[in-house]
């Protein structure tokens, strides 16, 4: 029987939590499962925020249970700050590591089957994270560099504020479709991370995935949509 | 036919390389992909230059020595083909074919075509291998072997290690290939104790080799000439987040 040596056991010494963040498919899996978590955010967000369309009674009412639920509110902001910031860091680290990987670029590109979101991801995540630091300065705390007429428990009139300025509705149209690109393919790529690939269910999860991101950008953006075309107003 | 091949020329791995042009008036389309490239070094070697490096061994698509990109396909734009056994006759006349080595930081470039894939072997002997008793023979079908489990693993075992979807991957990633070596283990019942320590090591060693991640983009299945999928990685990610979470620490003097 051959004797066991260091090549034929797992790192000892180290922690096993640190030789697993240190692989890449740990780092996928945590990257799949933090990503989870936050789809989850994007979907609640969304349903909450479709209340704008029910007038400014309700959406303020809203916003006060929210602000009022503490107990709610933030067990959800912990967790979510903790999974983004583990999504990004691991997210960034796999594109850094995976351009080292080929430091000299082939001078005839290759053909691939990469579709653009998959292409895109780093973009898309970083386009996402710069949307989310403006969206809490702009909405939630209402910093004055960025909403100058922001009324603290005035959701609903600072929502439509903010979507009477032409810049702001680029911007956050072109943050929710970045974050449907992100979707199409996370929540595809994000079952092989977890380990799971299948010859019947991959090519219906792929569809799915690639719905899933087109609905999640039309829902959002009809918020905005909405405030342009005047169907939310004050 | 008349082809027009632009080569990768390289000196030694701190050259800096270029494309060097090459016509070729007359390739018989019965020729292989090599011995049209034997051809042209006959011709070099006769006007006293340099003939182009690659690598080639068995010809006939098993030993996976050959490989290398032509016109933005690892061995070249047939599928399920080695370069070894491309036929000139999937050309046209007046093409014109840019020869690239495979490109990765875990492959350096020895000369012109030929790059140096130890790294796939390092990957191999971190746990490409199962741990059995020797002594007298067995009987033949003592152990029990499904046949779906033994199909699937004859697929994974099918890879010849020519490196093809590391060179095809945008990330450089070899999980296509580590995926196959495990899966081809994993799958049968010898390979099933060492199971969940091969997928950890192999994955471990993969990352310190300087390969990128698998971001599930599919360019390595179809540059494969083995037709390996997907679903292996999976099981590859599948067995290391298993074993990541049940390994244990081998007692004192414990066998392998
Ligand atoms: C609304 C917030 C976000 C959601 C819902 C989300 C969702 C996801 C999902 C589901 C995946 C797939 C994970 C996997 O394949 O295992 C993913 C991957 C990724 N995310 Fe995000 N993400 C978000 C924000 C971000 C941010 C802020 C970044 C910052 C840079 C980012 C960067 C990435 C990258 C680079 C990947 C690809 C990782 C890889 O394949 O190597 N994401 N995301
Ligand atoms: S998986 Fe396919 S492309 Fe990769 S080394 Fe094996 S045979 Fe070559
Ligand atoms: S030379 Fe052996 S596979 Fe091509």
């Amino acid at each position: 029987m051959s004797v066991a040596t260091a090549s034929t056991a797992a790192p000892v010494k180290v922690s096993r939590l640190a030789v697993f963040w240190q692989s890449q498919v740990g780092k996928k899996f945590v990257s799949a499962v933090t990503g989870v978590l936050l789809f989850t955010f994007v979907v609640g967000h969304l349903l909450g925020n479709m209340q704008a369309f029910q007038g400014a009674e309700k959406f303020n009412a809203y916003a006060h249970f929210l602000q009022n639920a503490k107990a709610i509110v933030w067990p959800t902001r912990i967790i979510m700050l903790a999974a983004l910031i583990l999504h990004a860091t691991a997210g960034i680290q796999l594109w850094l590591r995976s351009r080292e990987a080929r430091p000299q670029p082939y001078r005839v590109p290759l053909a691939n089957p990469a579709t653009p979101s998959s292409k895109t991801m780093i973009w898309t995540g970083l386009l996402t994270l710069g949307f989310l630091v403006f969206h809490l300065l702009d909405l939630t705390l209402g910093a004055a560099f960025v909403h100058s007429g922001f009324v603290a428990g005035e959701a609903y009139q600072n929502l439509v504020a903010t979507f009477r300025n032409f810049g702001k509705v680029i911007f956050y149209s072109a943050s929710i479709v970045g974050i449907g690109f992100h979707l199409s393919h996370g929540l595809y790529s994000l079952w092989q991370s977890l380990g799971f690939r299948h010859p019947l269910w991959t090519p219906t999860i792929m569809k799915v995935a690639l719905l899933v991101g087109v609905f999640l950008s039309i829902a959002y953006l009809t918020i905005p949509a909405g405030v342009v075309t005047g169907l939310i107003r004050l | 036919m008349r082809l027009t091949l632009e080569i990768w020329r390289q000196k030694d791995a701190q050259d800096a390389g270029r494309f060097a042009r090459y016509d070729l008036p007359e390739v018989s389309e019965h020729m292989s992909f090599l011995e049209m490239l034997d051809v042209l070094n006959q011709e070099l070697i006769g006007k006293g230059e340099e003939p182009v490096a690659f690598d080639s061994d068995c010809r006939e698509g098993i030993c996976g020595m050959c490989g290398f990109v032509v016109n933005g396909y690892p061995h070249g734009p047939q599928p399920l083909t080695t370069v070894c056994q491309l036929h000139m006759r999937h050309f046209h006349d007046g093409e014109t074919l840019r020869l690239e080595p495979f490109r990765a930081k875990a492959f350096p470039v020895i000369k012109d075509l030929a790059i140096d894939r130890s790294a796939l072997d390092r990957i191999v002997m971190a746990g490409g291998y199962v741990s059995i008793n020797a002594g007298g023979p067995r009987d033949a079908n003592s152990i029990l072997v499904g046949k779906k489990e033994s199909d699937l693993s004859m697929d994974a075992a099918s890879c010849i290690g020519c490196g093809a979807c590391v060179a095809a991957c945008p990330n450089a990633s070899a999980s296509l290939f580590t995926g196959g070596k495990i899966s081809h283990l994993g799958l049968l019942p010898q390979g099933e104790p060492e199971r969940k320590t091969r997928a950890l090591n192999m994955v471990t060693r993969h990352s310190d080799e300087g390969f990128g991640g698998c971001t599930v983009i599919g360019a390595c299945a179809e540059a494969c000439p083995k037709g390996l999928k997907l679903d292996f990685i999976a099981r590859m990610n599948k067995d290391y987040l298993a074993g990541t979470v049940t390994f244990r620490e081998e007692a004192a003097g414990g066998g392998g």
